[in-house]
Formats: structure tokens, C-alpha cells, sequence
């Protein structure tokens, strides 16, 4: 068997001063520490040091493995290992501190930590109750395929993306032109797709045109022939699972002249964005969609995303016959700061429930392999993206994984004010500087770099040689606590 | 076809006649182009013409898919790539997106005749569409720039998320006509529409290059005279919740309440505004033979335009009123 081997983007070290310096430990040094230089020595990674010119001797925790070598050699019994107690104050039990870390340890290196839970969170429930049941086969690496096709239907052009997954819609306006043009230079370097959201299509996305998803959603902001016929994807955005019914509304301090200008809008005035099209409020109404941007351009691909309804079965497979080429089911666990949490808790239904439930139905119906299914919402690890596939799903949408990579810590304030103090999810344009679109991009060329290396490990240890054959594997995982 | 008068018989049956006629001199036209030919024609299957200068290409419609990648829109989309600017479409029976795909097209003209279908105009970019008889829904949907002229009435949500352009409807609309419309749309809708008129609506200040509809309330009588409805606008939600543009009614007896607004304010017409809208209202007259001294005659008499028309405008949400008041202490 020979495999073409591709050659992808090359992982190169991407550091951020202070995240680097984080763990979910701490080495503490207390007032017994008479700088002899024990620890210094013993250290194999210099995790110890004594500046020039100065008599103490201080630890660099982004340096640090947490072995314990030094803590066990200290003549003065001078330094322990501590939890670090930025682990009480970050994140939530989805997004754990672990999972942040572990995200922003793979941004900066390319690789996954051994010392960090990168799989779970601590919600309990969904994902992070199913595990795999590893076999540990012996699948040469080489030869395990982590590509999906993006189209099944015999008619239309095939795009084939190297890894399952790809970005979801985040507008300008949610976020900074800097971050969706590091999302779309990612995009590229690893043959995926990123998503403009509703905000417009800024100009200096076009050079990456061929891997940027244009999304018409309900408030038609930045929608134009122009914008449509550049896409090779068009993606309607029916509902967000994070709010399912609610629509969207960017508030006035967001919308900055440049915001204002893509949109066409007045500045500093809220935007709304309604729910649900109002054009749209029937299956058939969605098909006279879709014939819409075929007839502005006829090889494009259609992909609907809608939120999961109890019925989310019935919506797929109508999608499916008014002609798209992607359901794209959104579950609740996602969304920014900017979604209401009456809104994500209590609305759309799980999204591991939905995946097999439309998934099977699409079987049923004799249309799977003529469709391709993709889930998002609360997508937050490599992990969560093999599941989903074994639950049925054919690839995964990222978004907060992708903020996450570039610094977020998930405080919710994506909407108040000028937005994010990190210069991530804002349009302020003395904070969007704080994100390099260099580094931005390398740190999402790396997190994907470390996901696939992650994939390959998952899918050789379950047995598989590509990511299409692990789809609706359901027998390959375990439910934690389940009565067998 | 295009005007009202009067008539023995009933509209419906002299526009029949009226069509047949029509669809019979436009099926005349020659299919190969030559020198001093105005007109050439072309049917499903016909290959398109090449075009000469000031030629017309006139398209029966009849046979071609409603819609499709063989459908009468992509035809028109590829004459358009062959050199064709001027069109005339003829006997349509619902086929959809026509004017859509074009791109940027100025200089183009598409007439159309017949039942077109929805979508039309959708995503104009430059082009100008008249359509000799009603339209359907979703019409002119995010169109950016052109000139779209409608002889009768029009179904739901146009100029859904519209950026631009300028829109002569001669008659009404149905509900939720301008719907998150932004940048520049200008628009004449010479009868009423239903509800939900320009519901958040977001493009500018009229006066200073934003957007605006101007909503005539009147209609025409068996005898092809104009007539007032009964009410400019009867509906509810009227510019709720925008924060740009403007409406101006045609309201000379206030029947245009608050209670139909949500967020918005109804104010005076001020000179300025007369100034910006009178174009639009002479452009209306030339297309539809509506004299813009018959919108302002009143009980016989001529008045003056804020004496007939009323401006409905942004007016700060009430939150962030109580936001701003709470910045400013």
C-alpha cells in the first residue's frame, strides 16, 4: 500500500510570555531558602536560576516539569509543589484550567503536555464522560488519513480538507480583523476551512479566499454577490446553538467606524441581527436559498447550520433534500461571553445526544453517504472532535478553541466595553494590536499541528486507518459510570 | 400595461390581450443579429447571439427551467459575459433570481414581462430592472446598487439586508418590507405594505448619505385616478428598532400614531428633508405618472410638503438612554 505523504506547516515555537508561565502547579520557594544552588543543579530543564547580580536564586515556571527532583534535594526543605491557585479562578468545569493550559502549552510548542489533562473538563457529563476504549492495534502511523471530503453529492466540486475540522463563523466585529486573518493563514496552511461570520468579508481575506466559508446569516451584514462568488462554501447560519431562537446583537462600542464601514452601518450604534431569517420559515423556503447562491454561482458548496432542536433529525434531512451539502448542527455548549447562559444551558439539546439522532436518521433514510454532517458548539480538544466523529458526526467547527490557543481565559467579557483586554474578541483598534497576526498564526498552525499528532495517536490506538472509518464507531467508546 | 386608465372591460382582461399582442411582436424578432437591428431574439436552446452595439436581446422565457444552471437567469447571466446589455424578458412563469449573479453590472438593463419569480434582483450590483407587472418575495434582497422599478405590487421582505440602490414600487408591499436594511437604499413605495416597515433598520442619517423609504399611502381608483388608502400605513412595528435611515409618509391627516412604532419618533419634515426626497419624488412622476403635485394636494388644495408628509426617525432606545444618562452623572 502506498500512502502519499504530505508535507504539512511546520510547527515553530510560538511563546507568550506570560501564558507560558502558567501551570496548574507552582513551585514555591519560602523564607528557608538560603540560595546554596541545589535546585539549580539537580534541575535537568534550568527551571532554577540565579539572575546576574543578584543573590537569590528564582524559579521560571514555563521552564518547569514539576519532577520534583529539586523539592526532594533541598538541603533547607525550602520549596514544595503547590497548586496553583489561578486554578480557582479560571475557566469553568467545561473549560477547565487544565484544558486553557494544556491549549495555550499546544499553541506555544506544537505538541500536547504529558503533565496536563488535555481530554476532559469536568462538567460531568457529555464529552467528558465518553472515553475511548484504546486497543493499542498496531496502525503505522503514516498510513492513518485524518481527511474529509466536504462534499458527497456526486454533482458539485470536491473539497477535501486534511484534517477534520475547521472554523466556525466569528464576524468582525466579535472578533479582531487580526484574529480572523491569523484563523484564515492557519486555514490555509493546513488545507481547512476558517468562516467569516456576519460581519462582512475584510479585504485582507481575500488572498486566502480559497479557504474562507462566507456566511450569510440573518442580519445580511457584508453579504454581496461579490462576497458569494468568491467562496467555494457558502454557509447560511439559521441558529446558533449557544442561543438557538435569540439573534444577534452587537453593542454600540463594538461597532468602531472600521466596523461600521464593513457593515454599512452608523458607528457606535447596537446592531441587531434577527432571528430567523426573515425570509426563511419553512424547509422550502431554505431550498429557495440554496437555488439563490447557485444561481449567483452553481459549484458552490451549501452547508446549513442550525441550532438542535428535538427534532433536529427532521431539519437534517431536509436540508439534505433542498440540496445543501453540509449539515452543520450547532449544540449549546458553545458561544462567547456575548450568548446569554439561560441561553446555552437551557435550550438546545446536547450536543451528543443530537449527533447520533440525526446521524442514524440520515442512515435510515438511505442519504448518509450524500451528506455531510458537522457538529460544533463547546468543541474544545482534539478528543472532543474524535468523539463527535465516533458519534456519527463526518468532522467537527472550532471557534472558542481557536481564541483559547491565542491567549483567552475565558472571562466572559467578550461584550462589555471595548471587548477583550487581549485584543481577541474586540474591534477596539488599540486592542486588536496586541494580537500579532504572525504569532496568531503560528500559535493555530501549532494547536492543529498538536491535534493531529493527537488524532493519529487516537485512531491507531482504536484500530482505524482514517478519521472517515471511525465515523458513527459508537463501539469504540465508554460511558463513565455506565451500568453494563 | 404599465399605467392606469380607464376601461370597459376589466384590467385583468385588457392586460391578457394587451400581452398576448406583445409576446406576439417580441416572438417576431429575428434570432440572428445583424446591422441596423434593434431587436434580436432568442428561446430555449438558442445559442446566444452575438451581440452588436445597441442591440437588445429579446429572451422568451417560456421552455427554460424556472431555475438551475440552465435556468433563464444563468441565460441572461451569460449574455451578459457574451456582451449583452439590454434585455427584454419576456412570458416568464415564475422563473426565479432573474438579475441575480450579475455582478457588478452597470450599464445594464433587464425589462421583464410575465410572472417573475422570487428572488429577482437579488444582490444588484449596477443594473437596472423594471418590471412590467408585480413581483414576488424576497425582491431585491441585499442589493448593493442599481435601479429597481416595479409596476404593481411586491410580495414579502424586499430589500431584506439591502445596501443600497434605488427601488420604485408603484404600487404596495407586503409585510417586512427594508429589513435590516443599511448603507444607502433609496426607496419609493407609492402604496402601503403590510408591517414590520424598515424593523431594524441601520442606514445612516438620510440627510447625510444614509438611507431612506418614502411611503406615498395612495392608490388608483377603477378609472386609473390616484386615490388616498384608507391609512399610509396600517400596520405595526413601523422602523421598530432601528438606529439609521428614516421613513417619510405621506400622513397629511396624522393618522400615523406612536403606538404603531416601536423605538422610532415621528417628526416634521424640514426643508432638508423635502430637499433630499423631491428627486426621488420626481423620478416616481416621470416612471409612474404620479405628479408630485398630486401627493401634495390635499382636499383639492396644493400644500406645503411638511404639511402632507411626516419623517419617522431613530430615536435613542429608552436602555440606552438610562445608560447614557448614567455615563453623563
Amino acid at each position: 500500500m502506498t500512502t502519499e505523504l504530505k508535507i504539512y506547516p511546520k510547527v515553530k515555537i510560538a511563546p507568550h510570555s506570560i501564558l507560558d508561565s502558567i501551570n496548574t502547579k507552582v513551585i514555591v520557594r519560602n523564607e528557608n531558602c538560603i540560595a546554596c544552588g541545589t535546585c539549580e543543579s539537580v534541575c535537568i530543564n534550568k527551571a532554577h536560576t540565579r539572575p546576574r547580580g543578584y543573590n537569590t536564586v528564582i524559579t521560571l515556571p514555563e521552564k518547569c516539569e514539576f519532577c520534583g527532583k529539586c523539592v526532594e534535594n533541598c538541603p533547607m526543605n525550602a520549596l514544595s509543589i503547590e497548586r496553583n491557585m489561578l486554578m480557582d479562578v479560571m475557566g469553568d468545569s467545561r473549560w477547565t484550567p487544565e484544558l486553557i493550559i494544556s491549549t495555550w502549552k499546544q499553541a506555544s510548542t506544537g505538541s500536547s503536555p504529558t503533565s496536563i489533562e488535555c481530554e476532559v473538563g469536568r462538567s460531568g457529563g457529555g464529552f467528558d464522560r465518553l472515553h475511548f476504549k484504546f486497543r493499542d492495534r498496531a496502525v503505522k502511523k503514516e498510513y492513518v488519513d485524518t481527511s474529509i471530503e466536504l462534499n458527497k453529492r456526486e454533482s458539485g466540486p470536491r473539497i477535501r480538507i486534511d484534517v477534520p475540522w475547521y472554523g466556525g463563523g466569528m464576524s468582525y466585529g466579535s472578533i479582531s480583523k487580526n484574529v480572523m486573518l491569523a484563523r484564515a493563514i492557519a486555514a490555509k496552511e493546513w488545507n481547512t476551512f476558517t468562516c467569516t461570520g456576519e460581519g462582512g468579508y475584510p479585504e485582507e481575506l481575500v488572498p486566502y479566499k480559497d479557504h474562507v466559508i462566507t456566511q450569510i446569516a440573518t442580519g445580511l451584514f457584508g453579504v454581496s454577490e461579490e462576497t458569494i462568488k468568491r467562496a467555494r462554501i457558502v454557509e447560511f447560519k439559521y441558529a446558533q446553538g449557544a442561543k438557538p431562537g435569540l439573534g444577534g446583537h452587537l453593542l454600540a462600542d463594538k461597532v468602531t467606524p472600521d466596523v461600521a464601514k464593513m457593515r454599512e452601518v452608523v458607528p457606535y450604534r447596537s446592531l441587531f441581527s434577527p432571528f430567523p431569517f426573515h425570509s426563511v420559515y419553512s424547509i422550502e423556503d431554505h431550498k429557495k436559498h440554496v437555488d439563490w447562491v447557485r444561481a449567483i454561482k452553481p459549484e458552490l458548496v451549501v452547508s446549513a447550520k442550525v441550532s438542535t432542536p428535538s427534532d433536529v433529525d427532521m431539519v437534517a434531512i431536509g436540508v439534505y433534500y433542498a440540496g445543501a451539502n453540509i449539515v452543520h448542527i450547532d449544540g449549546g455548549y458553545g458561544g462567547t461571553g456575548a450568548a446569554p447562559n439561560i441561553a446555552k444551558k437551557n435550550i438546545a439539546m446536547p450536543l451528543e445526544y443530537a449527533i447520533p439522532k440525526v446521524h442514524r436518521f440520515l442512515e435510515h433514510e438511505g442519504v448518509r453517504d450524500e451528506i455531510v454532517l458537522i457538529a460544533s458548539g463547546g468543541i474544545r480538544s482534539v478528543y472532543d472532535i474524535a468523539k463527535a466523529i465516533a458519534l456519527g458526526a463526518d468532522g467537527a467547527v472550532i471557534g472558542t478553541a481557536e481564541l483559547v490557543a491565542l491567549g483567552c481565559r475565558r472571562c466572559g467579557n467578550c461584550e462589555s466595553g471595548r471587548g477583550c483586554p487581549l485584543g481577541i474578541a474586540t474591534t477596539d483598534p488599540e486592542l486588536s494590536c496586541e494580537i500579532d497576526v504572525d504569532w496568531a498564526s503560528q500559535r493555530l498552525i501549532n494547536l492543529f499541528a498538536s491535534w493531529k499528532e493527537q488524532l493519529v495517536e487516537i485512531l491507531r490506538k482504536v484500530g482505524v486507518e482514517s478519521v472517515e472509518e471511525l465515523r458513527g464507531r459508537t463501539d469504540l467508546l465508554r460511558y463513565e459510570g455506565a451500568k453494563i | 400595461m404599465d399605467r392606469r386608465y380607464p376601461s370597459k372591460v376589466r384590467r385583468s382582461v385588457a392586460l391578457s390581450r394587451y400581452r398576448e399582442i406583445l409576446y406576439e411582436v417580441l416572438r417576431r424578432c429575428p434570432k440572428t443579429s445583424g446591422k441596423n437591428q434593434k431587436y434580436v431574439f432568442a428561446g430555449w436552446g438558442d445559442d446566444i447571439p452575438e451581440p452588436l452595439k445597441a442591440q437588445t436581446l429579446v429572451v422568451d422565457a417560456k421552455d427554460f427551467p424556472q431555475e438551475g444552471p440552465e435556468s433563464l437567469s444563468r441565460f441572461v447571466v451569460r449574455a451578459v459575459k457574451e456582451g449583452w446589455k439590454d434585455f427584454i424578458l419576456f412570458n416568464l412563469r415564475g422563473h426565479r433570481f432573474v438579475a441575480c449573479g450579475l455582478q457588478k453590472s452597470h450599464g445594464i438593463s433587464i425589462h421583464v414581462y410575465g410572472s417573475s419569480g422570487d428572488y429577482l434582483a437579488s444582490g444588484l450590483m449596477g443594473a437596472e430592472v423594471y418590471v412590467h407587472g408585480n413581483a414576488q418575495d424576497q425582491v431585491a434582497q441585499i442589493i448593493k446598487d442599481g435601479k429597481l422599478v416595479v409596476y404593481g405590487d411586491v410580495g414579502q421582505a424586499l430589500l431584506y439586508g439591502a445596501k443600497g440602490g434605488e427601488v420604485y414600487i408603484m404600487g404596495s408591499t407586503a409585510g417586512r418590507p427594508l429589513i435590516n436594511a443599511v448603507g444607502c437604499p433609496r426607496v419609493v413605495i407609492n402604496g402601503t405594505c403590510l408591517d414590520y416597515l424598515a424593523e431594524s433598520m441601520m442606514a445612516g442619517d438620510p440627510l447625510k448619505g444614509g438611507g431612506f423609504a418614502i411611503l406615498n399611502g395612495i392608490t388608483f381608483d377603477e378609472r386609473g385616478r390616484i386615490t388616498e388608502l384608507p391609512e399610509p400605513y396600517p400596520g405595526g412595528n413601523l422602523f421598530s428598532l432601528a438606529s439609521g435611515g428614516a421613513i417619510y409618509v405621506r400622513d397629511p391627516y396624522f393618522k400615523v400614531g406612536e403606538d404603531q412604532l416601536n423605538g422610532g419618533k415621528i417628526t416634521t419634515l424640514t426643508e432638508e428633508d423635502w430637499n433630499l426626497i423631491e428627486p426621488y419624488l420626481r423620478e416616481n412622476e416621470r416612471l409612474f405618472g404620479i405628479p408630485v403635485e398630486r401627493l401634495l394636494t390635499v382636499e383639492g388644495k396644493i400644500r406645503k410638503p411638511w404639511e402632507v408628509y411626516r419623517k419617522v426617525e431613530v430615536s435613542p432606545l429608552r436602555a440606552l438612554q438610562s445608560l447614557n444618562a448614567l455615563g453623563e452623572s
